[in-house]
């Protein structure tokens, strides 16, 4: 297990290399100077007038910072340096604001990771009793109406589904039932109760959960289903039921345990999803994480921003991928990386 | 070896896919969206099927596919005509269904004008006509998807093939850049991308193959390894056929088939991805008109309830279908792992 722990960290390891010499390749090979980008704040910045003097000294400092930013070096040697700076969290300055990138993402990292892991405990907790139901009770009229529905749901695209209810039920010519955007109420106090600070923050974010889970929830209990009714055939499903072990014994130790697997293994993979996935959610409303500083990033251009959320979402994708073969030898015994070429 | 067990295969396939109602009916309903992009000019356009002018008749329609490809010129009275206007000058005029393109701004009627009987699925912010984007829309879509799963099918195929027949050192290499290629965060990088380049649908296809072909490779590497160790492609190997031959003419064809699937529901990712980026307004031209861009001018103006529902509609629709061919075709083809 050792060994191969190795091994996988030193291939991750390559991996990341390669992914973001890709990244790092894109976003140098694109068309302008970070240079000019730097001084003009993104190119969503406004034109300044020219002034024949200042221009002079203005070139100047662009020569400057170019040096300063190790942009006169060959591109290879700019990768390096830059891949030891992101080692160390250095993820460089936002063209638009200047400010350092990390404390961007630091700042927003906790919305985005509580909105995710909400979402995580909420897909858990429906998609497993689901499956469970609808894999027990094959063919009958409680799976067929939970398999079309969850067929449903897996297909409903969450923009549009988001863009429906911001339009119906959060107080445009429709109902009035949530906010359309943001954390907190217009008249929000941070003096309030912890109770009404609570449910203003779960008022907000309910809508944003209700998106974000209900097509993984599909997904696994749509999985789960699957693997269940897989082992529901085994010989040793059928010896436990002979030996008289009681019905909810062999679905909850016999059946489910075996076909929790790649239940299990999708945890891991879920985790590159705490960036990517929520760029549309929290586009939709307007909440101020992860997902919408690359968006708004993207739209300004501003590189060192969006190469830095990609070489994360990179490194968390990688990280997700090892967990959940990790996990997989966890959870059953039977398999082994061992002897296996990595 | 060849035509006749292979034929029989294909029957027995779509006697499968056939006894299933839901399959059948998602063919349906993929078959009349291929119809309605091939036939979109002809149903929603600002130009006249017919029309006759001073003694002559012309077919609009059909001379814009003409001077589009380079092959003729408009006809005098027609050059840069406004067709609304030669309306009333006209002997006789046969209209499309819907009398507008995708694109035209409706002077007459108004901006966010609501589902009327002029306008049968309402107005955007400019006037132009929904019921004309959504029928041009689903030729972007269609071709987003076919373009996007064209390319996944020629990489992964030729890599997965390649890996699975030769084995060995070839299947490492070729296993490696597939996990390395699982580690690229897809909509990071096409994010990345689209801050970087310009706008291009095109782009946009290239990036959606480029890196969504993983899943295809991997389900052609297990093929060509079990169908590799069969006994007439050892047969075909001592006949003295060639790698290339014994690969093309006889794994090959005996491989494709769990392809099929993957390709079914690539089509339905790619479409998703596509409508998300445009709702997103990354990487697609503000000009083009497509399901995705509708939607989202519904999110800035969330009275226009009609630019939500029914581009959201078509995107789910299609999707769906797309999903359940795909579902339907598993179960035609692994008969075992068909529901009861």
């Amino acid at each position: 297990m050792g060994r191969y722990l190795i091994q996988r960290c030193f291939l991750l390891g390559l991996t990341f290399i390669a992914i973001t010499i890709i990244g790092f390749s894109i976003v140098r090979l694109a068309p302008g100077d970070p240079v000019e980008l730097f001084f003009s704040g993104g190119l969503a910045a406004g034109v300044e007038g020219v002034n024949p003097e200042r221009l002079v000294q203005v070139e100047q400092a662009k020569e400057d910072l170019r040096r300063q930013l190790g942009l006169d070096q060959p591109l290879h040697i700019q990768y390096i340096r830059w891949l030891g700076r992101i080692l160390h969290a250095d993820l460089g300055r936002s063209f638009k604001d200047q400010r350092l990138v990390w404390d961007k993402i630091r700042e927003r990292m906790p919305l985005t990771i509580t909105l995710n892991s909400l979402a995580l405990l909420i897909t858990y907790g429906i998609a497993i009793p689901l499956g469970i139901l609808s894999a027990v009770k094959t063919g009958s009229i409680a799976d067929r109406v939970s398999t079309l529905i969850v067929f449903m749901l897996y297909s409903l695209p969450s923009f549009w589904v988001g863009t429906m209810i911001i339009i119906f039920l959060c107080g445009g010519d429709f109902l009035d039932w949530f906010p359309p955007a943001g954390l907190h109420a217009l008249d929000y106090d941070p003096e309030w109760p912890l109770y009404r600070r609570l449910g203003d923050y779960l008022h907000h974010l309910a809508m944003p959960l209700l998106v974000t889970t209900y097509g993984s929830f599909a997904f696994l209990s749509r999985v789960l289903r699957s693997s269940m009714l897989e082992v529901k055939l085994q010989d040793y499903v059928r010896t436990a039921r002979a030996k008289g072990v009681s019905e909810r014994v062999v679905i909850l130790r016999h059946i489910l345990r075996n076909s929790i697997i790649p239940i299990v293994t999708n945890l891991g993979l879920l985790l590159p999803a705490l960036i990517g996935g929520s760029v549309i959610i929290e586009t939709i409303f307007s909440l101020p994480g992860l997902g919408y500083l690359g968006y708004q990033a993207v739209l300004a251009r501003d590189y060192p921003v969006v190469l830095a959320l990609f070489s994360v979402g990179s490194a968390l994708t990688l990280v997700g991928i090892l967990i959940s073969d990790l996990l997989l030898v966890l959870v059953d015994p039977r398999i082994s990386f061992e002897g296996k070429p990595a | 070896m060849s035509a006749a067990p292979s034929e029989r295969y294909g029957a027995r396939i779509w006697r499968e896919f056939k006894s299933s109602r839901r399959a059948l009916w998602s063919l349906r309903v993929v078959a009349l969206l291929a119809l309605l992009a091939l036939s979109a000019d002809f149903i929603a356009n600002d130009k006249p099927y017919y029309i006759e002018l001073e003694g002559k008749s012309y077919a609009p329609i059909l001379i814009d596919y003409g001077v589009r490809l380079g092959l003729r010129h408009w006809p005098e009275p027609l050059l840069n005509a406004d067709f609304y206007r030669l309306e009333e000058r006209a002997q006789e005029l046969v209209w499309p269904p819907i009398r507008y393109s995708p694109t035209r701004v409706d002077l007459r009627g108004d901006t966010f004008a609501p589902p009327s009987a002029q306008h049968w699925l309402g107005t955007d912010f400019l006037g132009r006509d929904v019921m004309a984007g959504m029928v041009h829309g689903t030729r972007i879509s269609l071709t987003v998807g076919l373009v996007v799963v064209a390319i996944q099918a020629v990489i992964g195929i030729v890599l997965g093939g390649l890996a699975g027949y030769y084995g060995g050192w070839v299947d490492i290499v070729i296993s490696r850049f597939i996990e390395m290629m699982l580690g690229i965060p897809t909509f990071f990088l096409i994010i990345t991308v689209a801050a970087v380049f310009p706008p291009s649908i095109y782009l946009i296809m290239v990036i959606l193959g480029l890196t969504g072909w993983m899943g295809i490779a991997r389900y052609m590497r297990s093929e060509f390894l079990r169908v590799r160790a069969q006994d007439f492609v050892e047969a075909a190997r001592s006949l003295g056929g060639s790698d290339l031959r014994v690969m093309l003419r006889h794994v090959l064809p005996n491989s494709l088939a769990p392809v099929l699937v993957s390709m079914s529901f690539g089509v339905a990712t790619a479409i998703l991805a596509e409508s998300g980026l445009s709702f997103l307004g990354i990487g697609v031209p503000a000009h083009l008109v497509t399901w995705g861009s509708i939607l989202s001018a519904a999110r800035a103006n969330t009275f226009a309830w009609w630019l939500a529902v029914f581009p959201g509609a078509a995107i789910f629709v299609t999707v769906t279908a797309y999903n359940l061919l795909g579902d339907g075709l598993r179960d035609a083809l692994d008969p075992k792992l068909a529901p009861r």
